[in-house]
């Protein structure tokens, strides 16, 4: 990016993608330690320290990039709109990252464990559940909502294009999905109803609301594909990247939850949900930087914007 | 004599000029072996589209250059053999030496309009755009019609605004260098 910006500093997005590589390297190296040795300590510095730090970074970082694509727009601009709703979306996720990573864990970063006193684990599962529900349902569906009006610019305009067979098999995959998570609500109900707890049951909403996300990410990403690779299919392909990751991460979850997989042949999932949320985070950035890069290159004079051989 | 003339403009009917979106796809290998043979049988008889080939390549590397420091997605050695070619059929009496290095040729207005409109659009979009404003030549006035509503669009009124002023003083440099 900045061959495009020359003068400028280094890019958002290179950050947000290397701490991305840079996480999960030391994931890597903490995970090969906790099989060698057993030793769970390890795995709590990484998840409730780090990790929790990483999930801050990146949903700060897609507040703040959606809130500034949001005020790129006027009133009237249809993706004005679309960007309303995932500004929204983006407050819903970072209220649910600081009660779901930080209020609802115990580690020496969560503030409750200092100002509350008695049942500190009723507190956190509490606040963990309300950031459960604000980082779940209602922030599909406001994605979902942004994600549709997206999607009818391009039809407005013209640009959605025609899906392939892969694409194809996409929705079919995603609709099975669906019917996994209704088919499992369904069992997990008939056969265990004392079982199901009120934590459980408060990510069925959002499993199925994914799966009409995972929907739009799909007619998304064959638009952002035929578009060629500028900043704007950058970002609505970053989208599509962020819910594909995030649809297969609730899948494995799923299965293992219902003992299809064991945890242990699934335990690489915990990882993937840092570059679904670095994905998140670089959707909106993306769009911050092709708006950046439009004024610094009319600020730039034409003769410099023809690079040297 | 009419009938070779006749038999020749059916032939040459029977291959349309294909649109830029589709030479796209041919330099991308997206097309069918029976499409792509049918676009290089026309490309070896037609001037006009050779050239606006020419100008796709032209324009696609200088992007290349401009955004990316990866390999190019299409055979560049390919496309500055054609240059080279081409710069060297069209050279004038007053040019000293054969071997004008690539790197310094002026790219051309399509070339340029392609290469800054695709950092946003992509450049499948950016030949769309370009096409719709190519009537024989880039129409001015007909690029702000076309492709200010696109870019105001996705990027926001002030930023589409930015764009479409560089893309314009880009325009008016390159004709001034030009003539």
């Amino acid at each position: 990016m900045s061959l495009l910006t020359q003068g400028s500093s280094a890019s958002v997005t290179r950050a947000i993608l290397g701490i991305t590589v840079a996480h999960l390297v030391i994931g890597i190296f903490v995970h090969a330690k906790w099989l060698a040795s057993g030793d769970l300590h390890i795995l709590r510095l990484y998840f409730d320290y780090e990790g929790a730090f990483v999930f801050l970074l990146f949903s700060t970082f897609q507040l703040f990039f959606a809130t500034s694509a949001y005020r790129a727009f006027s009133s009237h601009q249809p993706l004005g709109t679309a960007w309303f709703y995932i500004m929204l979306a983006s407050v819903c996720g970072f209220v649910g990252t600081v009660f779901t990573k930080l209020l609802a864990v115990d580690s020496a970063l969560n503030p409750v464990n200092y100002v509350a006193s008695g049942a500190l684990d009723s507190v956190r599962v509490l606040l963990g559940n309300v950031g459960t529900v604000i980082g779940g349902p209602i922030q599909m569906i406001l994605f979902g909502a942004g994600l549709y009006l997206a999607i009818r610019v391009y039809r407005q305009l013209g640009m959605l294009a025609r899906l392939k067979v892969t694409d194809k098999i996409l929705i079919g995959a995603t609709m099975f999905y669906a019917c996994i998570v209704v088919i499992g609500i369904v069992q997990a109900v008939r056969s265990h109803p004392d079982g199901v707890t009120a934590e459980r049951a408060l990510t069925w909403p959002g499993d199925y609301l994914l799966s009409l996300l995972l929907l739009e990410a799909i007619i998304l990403r064959r638009a952002a594909v035929e578009m060629g690779w500028g900043f704007v299919s950058k970002v609505w392909g970053a989208f599509a990247a962020a819910i594909f990751l995030t649809s297969f991460c609730s899948l494995m979850n799923w299965l293992t939850a219902y003992g299809i997989f064991d945890w242990t042949h699934t335990a690489f999932v915990w990882y993937l949900w840092y570059p679904a949320s670095a994905a998140f985070a670089l959707a909106p950035a993306y769009q911050w930087e092709a708006t950046r890069t439009a004024k610094i290159r009319l600020a730039t004079k034409v003769e410099e914007l023809e690079l040297p051989a | 004599m009419r009938s070779t003339l006749r038999g020749r403009l059916n032939w040459l009917r029977s291959f349309p000029h294909p649109s830029s979106g589709v030479l796209l796809e041919s330099l991308d290998g997206e097309l069918d072996p029976n499409r792509e043979a049918k676009i290089k049988t026309h490309l070896g008889r037609c001037v006009r589209c050779r050239v606006r080939l020419e100008e796709l390549q032209e324009g696609l590397q200088f992007f290349q250059r401009t955004v990316t420091a990866s390999a190019p997605q299409f055979d560049v050695e390919a496309g500055l053999q054609q240059l080279k070619t081409a710069l060297r059929e069209g050279e004038n009496s007053n040019r000293q030496s054969d071997s004008i290095p690539d790197e310094k040729a002026a790219p051309t207005l399509y070339a340029r309009l392609l290469s800054e409109l695709a950092i946003y659009v992509g450049k499948r979009t950016a030949v769309q755009l370009l096409d719709q404003c190519d009537q024989e030549l880039l129409q001015r006035d007909r690029f702000s019609e076309v492709v200010e509503p696109v870019i105001t669009t996705f990027l926001g009124k002030h930023a589409g605004a930015a764009v479409v002023a560089n893309v314009l003083r880009i325009w008016d440099r390159t004709q001034q260098v030009a003539s």
